[in-house]
């Protein structure tokens, strides 16, 4: 997945990096204090409509972030680690603030693995791998369509990716309603804590 | 007129009764042992105390339910004492606290040596035993000591599916395709009791529903999608998780709350379809009489209350169950509502004091008998809550006492304790553990929580 885009120039690390994965940063926490302050609102449908606009958006937020950081930050020029890490920051903080939240209550050997469980968390990394992975293969289609770019867009790399992104998928929300992939995490926290 | 001696007079009357009862003048079942009643158990999962239709509820029709209640004693003052699946669960079949019973989150494992269920003293007083439906305790499902027909099932961690869902019928998995789980679990019920013996039978039914992912049968599925759902607490919203208690951030809007709501109600009503099939075969065999029903949930449900779905804390939506006793030989007026704190852990002293059994002698819980004869108006006048971890569920370990009017909390980690007045505050909003008046019950309820726990106090 190295670069071998033609004519794209290597934006300072501030306008390849920063900007792109902090602005994504800063639009998520934004969206959660929005979220967290609402009660405010005493008309019962008006707190209802603001509360499913923004959990909807936080939502949506949340789960395609890396989608477009991945694309900004490649037309920027940066590398695949960069690109990888970048995309991954919103998503890291999510995961740090749960961490945070939830230690009230676990260990916090308990709250780490807090992130593995499918729901809130590794749902949310394992679908951004699999977005990232087609975010990578449209920016090749995109460049290849201007003549910039030389290989195939769809390649063995990015295609394992998303295929293992929807498999894992599948199997945390979809099949048994999510019920067998619970289960499967409880038994590996008893493997681990009990 | 002659005089008669005392002698002469017991001689008397002894011939005239022994001359009535051969002329069939007196009933036989005056002389006779009193028959023995048969007891059955039936179990909702996650039914909320107020989901019945003769609670009042704005929509949700539950004929069968509604019959029991009309016939029996509706216990609208009835507890979960940890409300989650499988601590309660366990309460219900050894009357014992969590904390007494071992089965403390839906991961701890069931000691099948150590924990003795109900069915072994109904064994002993001659009883036939079955237990039909969900086990869900951590661990390899066990052979249960005393029962003599065991279905359950394992699919999905033993919650089970709605449809199709595979049952270990006295431990061979057999699959049961097309079938659906409410329907199903009730068709052996029935196929139980209708056994012909000389025995009386007590019968566990314990179902899958309402359980998520809430699934009502094809010709229920959307009678409800018109209703207004206005009264559902203020602070509901469409995209409540049921993980985080909180939002959706991380978890995928597949279905809104009030989806899952409807299913949820329209899952209940399929539920209260069989239970009224369940009667009807009772009274169709001339049982109903010296038949006990007791119908109860494992712990109730929280429907966007304190915005969480779900039912793990001490909220009173998450600890109140249905409970209602129909034994139409055994109760005075009956289509009364008792007042009175019932518990999940009264269920085992309550059939072997109705069934003449020795009674458990290890039971933190207390027979209802008297109160369904209407000599008692109540039997305590607190409990003991007690919630473990159950990771990961985002709610700390907690411990508490219930009184009539007030519950006092304490939890582990960084949340403070509190007292609430239940009967004005049932949301727990309004902490009085500062105010005089909480200042004022602080020692006698710290005194209590030391007392059920063992002197363990309050868990910090």
């Amino acid at each position: 997945m190295e670069n071998k885009i033609r004519q794209i120039e290597k934006a300072p690390f501030l306008k390849r990096f920063i900007i792109p994965a902090g602005t994504a940063l800063l639009g998520w926490l934004a969206l959660h204090w929005i979220s967290e302050n609402l009660g405010w609102i005493e008309n019962r449908e008006v707190y209802k409509f603001a509360m499913n606009t923004v959990h909807f958006v936080l939502f949506f937020y949340l789960a395609l972030n890396g989608f477009f950081v991945y694309r900004i930050m490649r037309m920027r020029g940066a590398d695949l680690t960069e690109r990888i890490a970048g995309s991954y920051i919103t998503p890291l903080a999510y995961a740090i603030k749960e961490i945070i939240r939830v230690s009230e209550f676990f260990t916090l050997g308990e709250s780490f693995f807090y992130c593995l469980c499918t729901h809130p968390v590794l749902g949310i990394f394992v679908g951004q791998a699999g977005l990232l992975a087609v975010s990578e293969m449209l920016c090749r289609k995109y460049y290849k369509k201007r003549n910039l770019y030389d290989a195939n867009a769809v390649t063995a790399g990015p295609m394992a990716v998303l295929m293992v992104s929807l498999i894992s998928i599948y199997f945390f929300f979809l099949y048994d309603a999510g019920g067998t992939a619970f289960y499967v995490y409880g038994e590996l926290y008893k493997l681990l804590f009990r | 007129m002659k005089n008669v001696t005392r002698r002469e007079l017991l001689s008397m009357t002894a011939k005239l009764a022994a001359g009535a009862t051969m002329a069939g003048l007196i009933p036989k079942a005056l002389f006779a042992r009193e028959e023995k009643p048969n007891l059955i158990f039936i179990l909702t999962d996650d039914q909320r105390w107020d989901h019945l239709g003769c609670m009042g509820h704005p929509f949700l029709k539950t004929p069968g339910m509604d019959r029991l209640a009309r016939e029996g004693v509706h216990f609208t003052n009835a507890f979960c004492t940890t409300s989650l699946c499988s601590p309660s669960r366990a309460s219900f079949l050894t009357g014992q606290y969590a904390h007494h019973h071992g089965v403390k989150d839906n991961l701890t494992v069931w000691d099948n040596e150590k924990n003795r269920t109900f069915f072994e003293n109904l064994k002993e007083a001659g009883y036939r035993n079955a237990f039909i439906g969900k086990w869900h305790m951590p661990g390899k499902i066990p052979k249960i000591n005393s029962v003599d027909r065991f279905i359950t099932f394992d699919a999905s961690g033993g919650q089970g599916y709605y449809y199709n869902c595979p049952l270990i019928i006295d431990g061979v998995k057999t699959e049961r395709p097309g079938k659906y789980i409410t329907t199903d679990l009730t068709d052996y019920a029935i196929q139980f009791i209708k056994e012909k013996s000389e025995k009386p039978f007590c019968l566990y039914l314990s179902h899958k529903a309402v359980h998520s992912p809430w699934r009502p049968p094809e010709d229920l599925e959307g009678i409800y999608k018109n209703e207004d759902l206005s009264f559902l607490p203020k602070e509901t919203f469409s995209f409540i998780s049921l993980l985080s208690g909180k939002a959706i951030e991380g978890a995928p809007p597949f279905f809104t709350t009030e989806r899952n709501y409807l299913r949820y109600c329209e899952s209940l009503t399929a539920f209260d379809r069989e239970l009224a099939r369940l009667l009807d075969e009772l009274d169709q065999l001339g049982m109903a009489r010296n038949t006990a029903v007791v119908l109860a949930g494992d712990n109730g449900y929280s429907w966007g209350e304190h915005m969480d779905v779900g039912k793990r804390d001490a909220s009173e939506v998450n600890i109140r169950i249905p409970f209602v006793i129909r034994y139409p030989r055994g109760t005075v007026k009956p289509g009364r509502r008792a007042e009175g704190m019932a518990l999940n852990i009264d269920l085992a002293p309550t059939l072997l004091d109705l069934a003449g059994a020795a009674p458990k002698r290890d039971c933190d819980g207390i027979s209802l008998k008297p109160v369904l004869e209407n000599r008692k108006e109540k039997v305590r006048e607190s409990f003991l809550y007690e919630y473990f971890k159950d990771f990961p569920y985002n709610v700390p370990e907690q411990y508490g006492v219930r009184t009539e009017s007030h519950i006092y909390m304490t939890y582990r980690g960084r949340r403070k304790a509190g007292i609430f007045d239940v009967k004005k505050d049932p949301g727990y909003r309004n902490n009085l553990i500062e105010t005089p008046e909480g200042k004022r019950m602080l020692p006698e309820m710290k005194r209590l929580l030391a007392q059920y726990r063992g002197g363990a106090g309050d868990g910090k």
